[in-house]
């Protein structure tokens, strides 16, 4: 280059000016100000403090993760500028954590998307270029419009990550006529929530255990101190009933987890055998004859001389053998746990249920609290209302919220004869016609409702979200528009990879578009990016299940403007269903989100902007929801009903014939009873015979079994010796693949080191720092790809000895190695992107030290760098029936590098 | 005596170049780095005394540039090309927040807070709907700040001297280093020693 004069400089402006004044080179940003110049406070340039006297406070709802706490932000000339709890919010209690105080970078991170792109060049090349809302919703609408005149909406994929909405997303998806809208349930915990919804008819968003007065907590697998949904309400009562009344906990777990740390006692278990040691518990319980028998014999539907008969096979000796769990410690810590009744409480998680024999395992954990009677007993396993509040299972007196009207219809199910049906592949279609009418009923095709898996779909439609891409690739569905939002399948589903594929093939996905808030892997492989609102940006309805027992609600409130030309989901969807008309612009016809609402809550007894004010409301009077089940039947509810005489449940009689129970009859009175169908607490379900029957499960596949069965995960039955179990985990700064590139989340976790016993190193001959290659395998039974011998995929990552952890695993997290998500999210495999080429602090105004070092743990400053990402060999193991993702089964070998 | 903004109000000895081509100067850097380039915006590069400045800047420009009629794909591909620095800009964020320090990797408020004194003090505000491409651009995108300089060395050329001081200088050169290193494009490899130049000038 050669140098420029000041000739140069003076050429060079006067052909700008030109240009400037034909506007073809100018962009007026500033305009003159009425009444001249303004005298502005002199300060330099400095960071400086919140001015609390100027600065509002603005409760909202946290979207850090899925506990979704109440938290106030302090906003500053029109910037969020510090997150704090809100005292006002039962749940939290004006507690927070890490992730409250990310959502500030979430926000405000300077690689956060602001204007809508589009893919410019091959799909996946990363070349886009930006484009008005005008032209990418005309772009979407005019494809989505032209497959819904043609009769089929169902090609119409709305697949999210993260959906908060509380019902508006299927407002709209409802409202296109789709029953695509696809979620990553079996991904997190459609196995944990079945057995719920056997046992008390709903999965109410998690039991409520009344941790504040509980006296015992048996937790297999559970990890709330780091990412539970809902943690921080748990691990808040449970250490103050620890501390304040000598509570005690017990945590089984395969690593020593942040929770089993803090735990009384620590026991690693062999991964997938959480269930045996339950088993064998409820063995020493009905033994030793501490079980609750008038709770037993008045709700649970199964005889206990039958569940003993059953129970004797499990021996607390054969489940240390099993598990590796001592008799003793079994035999000790179930009379502890029955004696400590009713003010105990069973919890559990991924760590038991997300094994091909996970379902059944925690049916088995279930089952200890249905026999010392703690169901709904104070400090005990408590269930707590859900949902927007609509009359559901214990939501007696509360004021009615839902969405204004009027409500789309629902689409049909694809029921033989219906076109939809007619393009199933022959062999689905013969397995829908064989299904019972319950289930045509609510068979929606594929992607929603995957008929392998009638459980994922029976309760409601939790979907098999790992299947969705392979299910494409097999067409099984025909896809035209595909909408990721806030959705993360290529870089965070297990084999990732084959999400990948799938993206990038335009035959499969002729049209991608991805809502999100940063640039991620997903959003690499759109063809139409639209950037979101954050949630400290944008309006939500918030409900939770309460752990103080007694319901809220909240709301989600902006604190500030969308950035940029970043829109909430909302409007982005009202403004696509006007541009595609045909009669879905009646459903969102609202000019003002805010009175959108407001008409929400209308019911709410609270001033509108008081309610805003506080951030929730709930009945200060409303009693406890100890005992749901033996709460009366009210008077409006039985007027025309009857009562079935021989299951003595109570009928209330519908129009068109149906009915619906309401209840049932106890001591000659009706009372609400558990939201089953036979409104007790059902041990013995058929619902598993009945789904195996439907899609040619043996009957005596343990996964059929009616009654709480213990087995075996396959693929652990007689391990080589060389043969480890990889498993991975979350931290308690990290939220899936959503916050590795938030740099003070970053900072505190950015690696995931493959932990192991040091046993396991000295067996294995490593040092703590060597580079290992994990490989992994197939899983075995009736799952995908099961039993092939190549290996799934690897990875290679460095060792670290970790004391605690059982033998026979390894471990490492799933939250780092991202490839895109900007310089803090790649975080050192990119020597590059670590810092800012030519940066002098010495010419910074506010001489920021950690600027330079902004990515300190890169390698290229001889950092341990941004991690691996292992989920590419983490191999799709939906389990059978249900669907969910059986993360921690995976059969792995390693060798050093 | 102390200026209303807090920036000082003495002249600053520079190369000779005046204040209205600064901003002259300063507004073509900001229409490029906050737009993708259009036809009207190609016509004017192309014009001689511009084209031959941006050869000098960066060879091959001339050639990018008005070497031959751009059809739609190309303009598509200079839309990516800014969108790689100016948009996803994965190693050239155009924040100032990102290189001054406070809290990189938020939108510091202490720039947006100085950016709107300044502006204030020279009886300015920032439009409310300028175009659909800055709504509500954060203000220490670079685009923004340059405008601000512009107007600046349009109206008080000392007040400008020191905002560049402070806002500008301090990073300007090392993004345009960034920006060099990884830009494809020849015209925003230019348009980076520009900048870099503009904020010494």
């Amino acid at each position: 280059m050669a140098d420029l004069d000041r000739r140069d400089f003076l050429k060079l402006a006067g052909g700008a000016a030109v240009g400037a004044a034909t506007g073809a080179l100018s962009i007026p940003i500033f305009e003159r100000l009425a009444g001249g110049p303004r005298a502005t406070v002199a300060s330099p340039l400095a960071a400086t403090p919140i001015d609390y006297t100027r600065a509002k406070a603005i409760p909202t709802i946290c979207f850090g993760c899925t506990t979704h706490c109440g938290v106030i932000g302090w906003v500053q000339d029109g910037r969020v500028r510090r997150i704090e709890g809100n005292p006002l919010e039962p749940n939290a209690r004006g507690k927070i954590c890490a992730k409250a105080n990310g959502m500030i970078a979430y926000t405000y991170y300077p690689q956060r998307l602001l204007h809508p792109l589009r893919r410019v060049g091959p799909r996946g090349s990363g070349r886009f270029k930006r484009i008005s809302w005008d032209e990418a919703l005309d772009e979407v609408a005019g494809r989505m419009r032209k497959i819904r005149e043609e009769g089929h909406p169902e090609r119409f994929i709305f697949h999210y990550g993260r959906d908060k909405t509380k019902g508006f997303s299927s407002r709209f998806t409802n409202a296109f006529g789709t029953p695509n809208r696809l979620n990553r349930r079996s991904i997190c915990s459609s196995n944990r929530r079945v057995p719920l919804m056997s046992f008390y008819g709903r999965d109410f968003e998690w039991e409520s255990q009344d941790f504040s007065n509980t006296r015992y907590i048996l937790n297999f697998g559970a990890n709330p101190m780091e990412a539970y949904q809902g943690g921080l309400f748990m691990m808040q009562r449970i250490q103050e009933a620890r501390v304040d009344h000598g509570a005690k906990m017990i945590t089984f777990e395969v690593r020593p987890s942040a929770t089993a740390s803090v735990s009384d006692e620590y026991y690693p278990i062999m991964p997938g055998t959480d269930g045996a040691v339950a088993f064998a518990m409820a063995h020493v319980i009905v033994e030793e004859g501490l079980v609750d028998e008038t709770f037993w014999n008045r709700w649970a539907n199964y005889p206990l001389d039958d569940l003993r008969q059953h129970l004797a096979q499990y021996t607390p000796e054969w489940a240390e053998k099993e598990s590796g769990i001592a008799a003793a410690d079994i035999r000790r810590i179930a009379v502890e746990f029955a004696q400590a009744a009713p003010s105990c409480c069973t919890m559990s998680n991924r760590g038991s249920a997300k094994h091909y024999n996970g379902v059944q395992a925690d049916r088995g954990i279930r089952l200890l609290d249905v026999l010392v009677g703690n169901v709904g007993k104070p400090g005990g396993f408590c269930l707590s209302t859900l949902r927007m509040w609509s009359g559901h299972y214990g939501q007696d007196g509360l004021p009615r919220i839902s969405q204004p009207k009027p409500s789309p219809p629902k689409p049909e199910p694809f029921l033989p004869g219906t076109p939809q049906f007619a393009e199933l592949p022959p062999e689905v279609q013969e397995r829908v016609r064989g299904f019972p009418e319950k289930w045509q009923k609510k068979y929606f095709g594929e992607l929603a409702t995957p008929s392998e898996y009638p459980l994922s779909f029976h309760w409601y439609n939790m979907r098999v979200g790992q299947l969705v891409q392979e299910y494409i690739r097999e067409g099984r569905a025909k896809v035209e528009v595909y909408m990721s939002y806030v959705y993360g399948a290529a870089y965070g589903y297990p084999e990732a990879n084959v999400a990948r594929e799938i993206l990038l093939d335009e035959e499969l996905i002729p049209f991608h578009v991805a809502i999100d808030i940063g640039f991620g892997e997903q959003t690499a492989l759109a063809d139409i990016v639209l950037p979101e609102a954050t949630s400290l940006e944008r309006w939500d309805a918030h409900s939770q299940n309460s752990y103080g027992l007694v319901p809220y609600t909240g709301i989600r409130q902006p604190l500030a403007e969308p950035l940029g030309e970043a829109r909430p989901l909302q409007l982005i969807l009202q403004d696509l269903a006007r541009r595609i008309g045909g009669g879905m612009e009646q459903y969102f016809d609202f000019d003002d989100i805010e009175d959108f609402y407001r008409e929400w809550y209308q019911n709410v007894p609270l001033d509108w902007e008081e309610f805003k004010r506080r951030g929730v409301w709930h009945d200060p009077e409303r009693p406890k929801d100890y005992e749901l089940y033996e709460r009366p039947v009210p008077e409006a509810e039985l007027a025309g009903s009857f009562v079935d005489r021989e299951t003595q449940v109570v009928y209330q009689r519908q129009a068109g014939g149906k009915n619906k129970a309401v209840g049932i009859m106890m001591d000659g009175k009706p009372v609400r009873g558990f939201p089953t169908p036979s409104r007790k607490i059902q041990i013995f379900d058929e619902i598993f015979q009945e789904a195996a029957a439907a899609v040619g499960l043996p009957l005596d596949d343990p996964n059929a079994s009616p009654i709480p069965v213990y087995f075996q995960v396959p693929a652990h039955v007689d391990l080589a010796p060389e043969d480890y179990i990889l498993t991975t985990f979350k931290w308690n700064v990290h939220t899936q693949g959503r916050s590795g590139h938030l740099k003070y989340q970053a900072e505190i976790v950015h690696s995931n080191p493959v932990l192991m016993h040091p046993d396991t190193g000295r067996e294995l001959g490593l040092e703590e720092g060597d580079l290992i290659e994990v490989t992994t395998y197939r899983p075995k039974g009736y799952t995908y790809r099961a039993g092939e011998e190549e290996p799934v995929g690897s990875f290679q990552n460095r060792v670290r000895f970790l004391p605690g952890i059982h033998p026979r695993v390894v471990a490492s997290s799933h939250h780092v190695g991202h490839w895109e998500h900007g310089t803090v999210g790649k975080g050192g495999e990119d020597p590059e992107a670590n810092e800012f080429p030519g940066y002098d602090p010495a010419l910074s105004a506010t001489k920021d030290p950690d600027l330079p070092d902004r990515v300190w743990w890169s390698k290229a400053r001889g950092g341990v760098g941004g991690g691996v990402h292992i989920n590419d060999a983490l191999p799709i193991n939906p389990s059978p029936l249900v669907g969910g993702q059986n993360w921690y089964d995976n059969v792995c070998r390693i060798r050093k590098v | 005596m102390p200026h209303p903004q807090g920036l000082t109000a003495e002249p600053v000895a520079t190369t000779g170049i005046g204040a209205g081509p600064k901003a002259d100067l300063a507004t073509l850097v900001a229409r490029l780095v906050l737009r993708e380039i259009d036809p009207p915006a190609l016509d004017s590069l192309c014009r001689p005394e511009i084209l031959e400045i941006l050869e000098k800047l960066e060879p091959g420009c001339a050639r990018y540039l008005g070497g031959h009629d751009w059809s739609s794909e190309d303009f598509d591909e200079a839309a990516a090309d800014y969108c790689e620095i100016f948009v996803l800009s994965k190693k050239t964020s155009p924040f100032a927040s990102a290189w001054l320090g406070g809290a990189p990797e938020t939108h510091g408020p202490d720039v947006a807070r100085r950016v709107h004194a300044i502006a204030a003090g020279l009886g300015l505000e920032s439009g409310a709907a300028s175009s659909w491409t800055v709504a509500n651009l954060p203000p220490d995108h670079l685009g923004v700040l340059l405008s601000l300089a512009a107007e600046a060395w349009r109206l008080e050329p000392a007040v400008a001297e020191d905002f560049s001081s402070e806002l500008l200088r301090p990073w300007i050169p090392a993004w345009a280093e960034a920006c060099r290193a990884s830009a494809q494009s020849p015209l925003y490899r230019a348009v980076s020693r520009l900048a870099a130049h503009l904020v010494h000038l």
